[in-house]
């Protein structure tokens, strides 16, 4: 196994953790919205689902202004 | 508001779809749609079932250099995480956060299609590396969710009832993407939209649906 896969396999690890902890809480099911996954490595996408929920939240008032607003 | 599961039929999906729309535009008949007003109705549908008769939906936009997965969610018994790319244009987020909305009305408590274990999560990664994007979307005729979802987020954010306004304003030489940015939707699914068989499908929807029923 060289370097890279190693790390790689950490990301899915790493994703595959997170479920397993979101499981213990209830988690009942997931679903993604793909957009270009033609020939790309498994380990990247692992990687970018870690960066997601590695984030915060931030503000989008473009489609999610205020709710007291809109649900009135 | 039915939850829907993956046994059921595109014609089914399509009618919870036009429930859903409908519904909508009862409680605003202006466009563009009203996520929240989406969320509301949708959190209200699955708290009816809710073991505490509550169901809250939460959004998540991040910026996390998505190039691979634009939304996700995660679905728990009484709330639900929709994740997105906050990178994407305002018409893919509406977009993403409403598909991801619907995906919710697949799993309503006691769904046997649930992906939320570690193998099931890495076998449905699998299968979107396997080819399941945009492309073979709407040509492979396996349906399953994600095919389902996308069907539903275009009635709910553009309803067919809408058409013969569409098709007005498309002869009278106006662009799609004017008309993409009034409906706040993306260019590709209002091509979608438009091609011959999505028409095809939601005239057999509508005419199965009958008349809305004024309330």
């Amino acid at each position: 196994m060289d370097t890279q896969t190693s790390k790689l396999k950490s990301e899915k690890e790493i994703y595959l953790e997170r479920i397993a902890d979101q499981q213990a809480k209830g988690l009942r099911d997931v679903k993604f919205f793909p957009r270009n996954t033609f020939n790309v490595p498994e380990e990247d996408i692992y990687a970018e689902l870690n960066r997601l929920h590695a984030a915060s939240d931030l503000p989008d008032p473009d489609v999610l202004g205020p709710r007291s607003i809109a649900s009135q | 508001m039915a939850g829907l599961d993956t046994g059921d039929s595109p014609l089914e999906v399509f009618l919870s779809a036009i429930d859903v729309s409908r519904k909508l535009g009862r409680a605003n008949p202006d466009f563009p749609r009203n996520i929240w007003q989406l969320m509301d109705m949708v959190e209200a549908s699955l708290g009816a079932i809710s073991p505490t008769g509550r169901y809250d939906i939460h959004a998540h936009p991040r910026i996390y250099e998505a190039d691979h997965i634009i939304g996700t969610v995660d679905a728990f018994d009484t709330e639900a995480h929709i994740y997105y790319d906050l990178n994407q244009n305002t018409c893919w987020r509406r977009f993403v956060v409403t598909k991801e909305i619907c995906h919710l009305l697949f799993a309503p408590h006691g769904a046997k299609h649930l992906a939320s274990t570690p193998a099931q999560i890495e076998q449905l990664i699998t299968q979107l590396l396997s080819g399941l994007n945009d492309a073979q979307l709407f040509n492979d005729h396996n349906y399953g969710t994600e095919h389902f979802t996308v069907l539903m987020a275009v009635e709910v954010l553009l309803p067919h009832s809408e058409r013969e306004r569409i098709e007005h304003q498309l002869s009278n030489n106006t662009d799609r993407i004017e008309i993409a940015k009034y409906y706040r939707l993306p260019q590709a699914m209002l091509a979608l939209y438009l091609s011959p068989s999505f028409k095809a499908w939601m005239d057999i929807a509508y005419k199965t649906a009958g008349p809305e029923q004024s309330t």
